[in-house]
């Protein structure tokens, strides 16, 4: 029989861990207000859902700085499952403290997050990661946790005790306007990566064929990323408005100085040097070899690159569009200030509110779409380069 | 056949190739050698138009090959490379298949002629026709080149260093291949190397060149005894021609050129490898067995291990001194 593997410290499991329990009980786990105008009551978790719920919360934390002390693969794989029961079991923690705190004659009570429980989400999340990282976890596995952590959260959703949360509130009261500016985020996010996708692509595929390009295109599109968002939005409100007042037509596809327009244009110029600088390094470090052999066995121009380069890049160019994609969500949500609609719209008026459930609700949609958007393509990616692309990079140059 | 006149080609001003012209008969196997830079790989991708030849004709079997489709031409000439150029996204199976698909063959046909070049290559169909080239060793990765370069059964064959980064054991190996393949397919093969063992092994007709010209165009044999200059002679190895020159014929060449000794159908005494010297084996080869041994005559076998007869070192010095 082996030996069995020694134990050895994971610091930073230890750390988040004793984070979270020390956050779980000096930190204010929620608040109840008793409508929207009145400030809330804030409540440590104990307090608001009660002592068993609690300690069992406290157990799962200890145990998980237990693991860390003496941590073996083996056992950082029950510090996936523990991290991933805790994302499970913070739905319910909201669900008891509805059952607990709120009466029938209060119809407009409203449950705030607080502070420990943001930190709870975040920590687990992170340790979650952490932990299946370390052991190397099999994406199956992975799903699997996701879709226990999301079945958890629907299942409390379900119930109907989430109503009270003054997110769901907020949502519920202005739940046309969400899916409008849901819709618009997309649009938006989704033409101006697609834009820049075509735009960028045939700028690659230009300074590729003039190397004398290079240098000029690429210091241009480095300079739009240096302009702050907001600058370059504004800036794009006066000449876009002297257009559309010279040619009125403009004005019937809703080209204006605000608007989706100045948002759109503002986009794909920050959205181009990620895509063209990925593109055309992965498209010239395609092994010269391999693009010789094409050449030699026959292959047109067009059937070197269709069947040759463009597969071997690909991963590469996914990259960029990956960088674009995740960079034009969070941008989007800036472009509400020059009336582009979206996500963002939710934030700025709730800043103006000072309503912190309306910020919350323009700002989550907006990173849930992010990583969504970043898993789903460093999934595809990975599984680009698993798939036959290991060595395409590796393989040696022609002598001359 | 190919057929170069006059050829030249300057990059930037700089004369690449100058005038070169070279007739290459059908079936044989001709060795560009020189030492880096002298035009030898820039002739070779210019016959397939790799590289537009600036000046002069080049003709395969009469034709001129600017009369061609570019990519139809390059799709009747098998091209092999030293990095094996192989797609690393694509199975061997379809490494292998690429010319044939591109000249539009039916699929049972392509995958007939797969499995035939791969059994030819020693590679089985079984186990590699689905692998992708990371997970060939280099030799294979370089069967596999070899053999998609013969999959359009082309009458012409490019190959540049396309052994050069084996290591001498593999080589070796891919040699006696590439020879026994030829003996089976007679293509007109094109070979640069730099490697000049490999040129003496290999070659019909072996074309040095230096600077852009070419400086000796002879058989093996004659390039030994008679270097046209100092730089062939230095190419060659000045002191170890005799060896090289050695290894250029069989035992089994004397036996057949020289008075036929009588074949007394014994089995060799003790037959291992070191005490007895195999028919196919190289004078050189023979020479070292015999100082290894000490002994000045040594028994010659066939490969059923019948005793041809007695070689004698003196046999050996006459041979190759002549």
């Amino acid at each position: 029989m082996a030996a069995p593997e020694p134990t050895r410290k994971n610091t930073v499991l230890i750390v988040l861990a004793a984070s979270a329990l020390a956050g779980l009980w000096l930190l204010d786990f929620s608040s109840i207000q008793p409508n929207r105008i009145v400030p809330g009551i804030s409540q440590n978790l104990f307090a608001a859902a009660g002592t068993a719920l609690s300690v069992v919360l406290s157990i799962m934390l200890a145990a998980l700085v237990l693991l860390g002390l003496w941590s073996r693969s083996r056992r950082l794989v029950a510090a996936v499952v523990i991290a991933t029961a805790g994302l499970c079991l913070l739905p319910w923690l909201l669900v008891s403290v509805s059952l607990n705190q709120l009466t029938d004659d209060q119809p407009s009570a409203r449950i705030g997050l607080g502070a420990a429980f943001w930190l709870l989400l975040f920590l687990l999340s992170l340790m979650l990661v952490e932990c299946w990282q370390r052991v190397n976890l099999d994406v199956h596995w992975r799903l699997i946790a996701m879709a226990a952590v999301i079945g958890s959260w629907s299942w409390a959703y379900s119930s109907g005790q989430l109503e009270a949360l003054g997110l769901l509130r907020e949502y519920h009261s202005r739940s046309g306007q969400f899916h409008q500016a849901l819709r618009q985020h997309l649009l938006l996010v989704g033409g101006a990566v697609g834009c820049s996708l075509v735009l960028g692509f045939a700028l690659a595929v230009q300074i590729l064929r003039r190397p004398r390009w290079q240098e000029p295109v690429l210091n241009v599109l480095s300079f739009f990323q240096t302009i702050p968002s907001l600058a370059l939005f504004g800036l794009l409100i006066a000449p876009l408005s002297y257009l559309s007042n010279q040619w009125p037509w403009l004005q019937q596809f809703g080209i204006r100085g605000i608007g989706w327009a100045p948002a759109v244009l503002a986009l794909i110029g920050y959205s181009l040097l990620p895509i063209v600088r990925n593109t055309w390094v992965a498209l010239s470090e395609v092994s010269p070899g391999v693009v010789d052999a094409a050449r030699g066995m026959g292959m047109s121009p067009a059937q070197v690159f269709i069947q040759v380069r463009l597969p071997l890049s690909l991963p590469v160019l996914l990259e960029g569009v990956r960088i674009t994609t995740i960079q034009a969500i969070g941008l989007t949500a800036v472009a509400a200030l020059i009336g582009a609609g979206g996500l963002g719209t939710f934030i700025f008026q709730g800043l103006g509110q000072a309503a912190n459930e309306l910020i919350l609700l323009g700002a989550l949609p907006t990173i849930g779409l992010a990583l969504l958007a970043d898993g789903f393509l460093t999934a595809a990616i990975q599984w680009l380069r698993q798939r036959h692309l290991s060595t395409s990079l590796t393989a040696q140059a022609t002598a001359p | 056949m190919i057929e170069l006149i006059g050829v030249s080609k300057t990059f930037n001003g700089r004369t690449a190739v100058d005038a070169i012209d070279l007739t290459i008969p059908k079936g044989s196997i001709c060795v560009l050698v020189g030492t880096s830079g002298c035009g030898k790989s820039t002739t070779l991708r210019m016959i397939n138009r790799l590289l537009p030849h600036d000046a002069g004709i080049i003709r395969i079997d009469g034709q001129e090959i600017r009369s061609f489709n570019e990519q139809k031409l390059r799709q009747q000439i098998g091209y092999a490379i030293q990095s094996t150029g192989l797609f690393p996204h694509w199975t061997v199976e379809r490494n292998i298949g690429l010319v044939p698909r591109l000249l539009r063959w039916p699929k049972q046909k392509i995958q007939d002629r797969v499995e035939e070049l791969m059994t030819l290559l020693d590679l089985d169909p079984a186990i590699y026709a689905r692998q992708y080239p990371r997970q060939l060793s280099g030799g294979q990765a370089q069967r596999v080149g070899v053999a998609r370069a013969l999959a359009g059964n082309p009458e012409t064959l490019l190959m540049d260093e396309p052994f050069g980064a084996l290591d001498p054991i593999t080589r070796d190996n891919l040699q006696n291949e590439l020879l026994r393949i030829q003996a089976q397919v007679k293509k007109t093969i094109v070979f640069v190397t730099h490697d000049i063992d490999e040129a003496l092994k290999l070659a019909s007709q072996i074309v040095v060149m230096d600077q852009g010209r070419i400086v000796q165009v002879d058989h093996p044999e004659q390039l030994l005894r008679h270097p046209a200059n100092a730089y062939v002679e230095n190419l060659f190895g000045s002191q170890d021609r005799g060896l090289k020159l050695a290894s250029l014929f069989p035992v089994r060449s004397l036996f057949e050129t020289d008075t036929p000794i009588q074949a007394n159908g014994l089995k060799a005494p003790g037959s291992g490898p070191e005490d007895c010297i195999e028919a196919t084996d190289s004078l050189r080869l023979a020479l070292s067995k015999m100082l290894w041994a000490g002994a000045s005559e040594m028994p010659v076998v066939d490969a059923n291990g019948q005793v041809l007869g007695q070689l004698t070192l003196e046999q050996i010095l006459r041979a190759n001194g002549k």
